[in-house]
């Protein structure tokens, strides 16, 4: 069997990860492993750290210059020289008013990096570290609507599905702050998540599985389910951010798993105690997998099941291991 | 045990095979000289235990450990013509390497199904998430899986 020789590996799999599992054998443990790897994770937030805090230094030197030369008693300029400064510091007011939002940001970089530096080799590292980037992002969603609460978990997986973020974007004149583009890279699909929040977001979440995948099965699989069984997305988040979705269509995905059925599954995917079947799904798993879950099912999940093998016929036809899994179900399915 | 009875689900096997774990590591330390003693018991009674679970199935079927092996099979691309088939220890380090990318929960999903053999009902309970999103995020982790062993030409 081709699982001998992976499960091989799996088995000799770098012992840090065996150990890591060991050790967050809990939902605490994993939330503050999170916070912790999150905190730890981007050298480029790092560097952008210390490039601040160097921004901060030279600042403070050159704006305290102004302010140190003139409580001296000893006059270290010449008087033209000093003109020329006070004219200066009256026409940059304006300009230093302006600043005041740069200093600010740099000083909160600063405040990061010395934490960080503090901190650094320390295993429980403190919030405050992580904290500016959920400030920043608090800061800009404040002004257009009020963001739901959210566990330390969904916060992280948040990130992931951007919303907030879009606030940020759209500040930003259409660009990410760098110092969110780890977290982008990192989040699996992110890319297409970036896109599903917002006017047509379907029809662009469709032509980027497109585009990476080609024609494929991946393709059917509805946007809203895997977003909210992934996530587990907040109702008031998905009414609050996906205009696009009729209230009835909510109504159906939060209420009623049958409604889902009817509202968003018509030929592409079955939702059933909790999980989606898809084509994707039933290429990938063993039959045994949906002969548990669909054996309290009724009459109508399994039709609906069965159809969607016959769909998937033609591409499991590329592969005769999955073709043989296909056939195994529909057979199965056929009895019940 | 509970890699064993993950793998088994019958406590006579499990503490057999746990004995053979004990004398097996009798036996090899030394000269062998494990860093770390879980891991290393760990894979041990992970391997003796499935191989009774072969043994066992000749007859009967666990679900769970079926179940498990055969989503670790459909993440290996199939060997072709063009590619060829590379020694355990080069899975072995893509293995690592794509632990090394994944975000830190499906990272922990991974271990705790496919090295620990956790079913889905107890990794749900464990990290307070629903069966299904576990189940949504360790099929999206296989299809990645996949993609990311194809990329690097590894079949079988």
């Amino acid at each position: 069997m081709r699982y001998d020789k992976l499960n091989e590996s799996i088995g000799n799999m770098d012992s840090q990860y065996i150990l890591l599992a060991d050790e967050i054998d809990s939902k605490e443990k994993l939330d503050a492993y999170i916070k912790q790897n999150r905190k730890n994770f981007s050298p480029i937030y790092k560097m952008l750290s210390v490039a601040a805090c160097a921004v901060l230094i030279f600042c403070g030197i050159t704006l305290s210059l102004p302010w140190f030369s003139s409580n001296q008693e000893v006059d270290f300029l010449a008087p033209t020289q000093k003109e020329d400064r006070n004219e200066n510091i009256v026409a940059e007011d304006n300009p230093m008013e302006e600043d005041k939002y740069d200093q600010n940001e740099s000083l909160y970089y600063a405040d990061a990096t010395a934490s960080e530096v503090e901190n650094e080799g320390v295993e429980n590292i403190t919030q405050d570290t992580t904290m500016p980037m959920e400030d920043d992002m608090t800061d800009s969603v404040s002004d257009t609507v009020d963001p739901p609460t959210y566990s330390e978990e969904k916060e992280f997986l948040f990130y992931g599905l951007k919303i907030p973020y879009s606030d940020v974007y759209v500040q930003n004149k259409g660009k990410y702050p760098e110092w969110f583009e780890p977290y982008r890279d990192t989040m699996y699909n992110t890319k297409w998540m970036d896109e599903i929040v917002g006017e047509n977001a379907f029809a662009k979440y469709q032509m980027y599985v497109k585009e990476t995948y080609g024609e494929s099965i991946f393709s059917y699989e509805p946007l809203l389910y895997n977003l909210i069984l992934y996530y587990d997305i907040p109702r008031e988040t998905v009414e609050t951010y996906c205009k696009e979705f009729t209230q009835q269509e909510i109504n159906a995905l939060y209420t009623d798993g049958d409604a889902v059925n009817e509202v968003f599954c018509s030929d592409c995917a079955v939702y059933c105690n909790g999980y989606l079947i898809t084509w994707g799904d039933l290429a990938f798993d063993d039959e045994n997998v949906y002969k548990s879950m669909l054996s309290s099912s009724s009459p109508n999940i399994i039709e609906r099941v069965y159809q969607l093998c016959l769909k998937a016929e033609n591409f499991f036809a590329e592969d005769p291991l999955c073709q043989q899994a296909n056939l195994q179900l529909m057979q199965w399915l056929q009895n019940q | 045990m509970q890699i064993s009875m993950n793998i088994l689900r019958n406590r006579t096997d499990s503490e057999e095979c746990v004995n053979d774990t004990y004398l097996k590591m009798w036996n090899r330390i030394p000269p062998e000289r494990p860093i770390y003693l879980l891991p290393y018991a760990g894979a041990i009674v992970r391997n003796v235990s499935l191989d009774r679970y072969k043994y066992n199935t000749a007859e009967k079927r666990n679900f769970n450990t079926t179940a498990t092996l055969s989503e670790i099979d459909e993440c290996i691309p199939e060997k072709t013509s063009v590619t060829d088939a590379i020694e355990n220890d080069s899975i072995t380090e893509a293995i690592n390497l794509f632990l090394d990318g994944l975000d830190p929960v499906s990272k922990i999903l991974f271990v705790r199904r496919y090295w620990y053999f956790d079913s889905y009902d107890s990794l749900a309970k464990r990290y307070g998430m629903s069966a299904g999103s576990i189940r949504t995020k360790l099929s999206r982790i296989r299809k990645k899986l996949y993609i990311f062993l194809e990329k690097r030409g590894i079949s079988v």
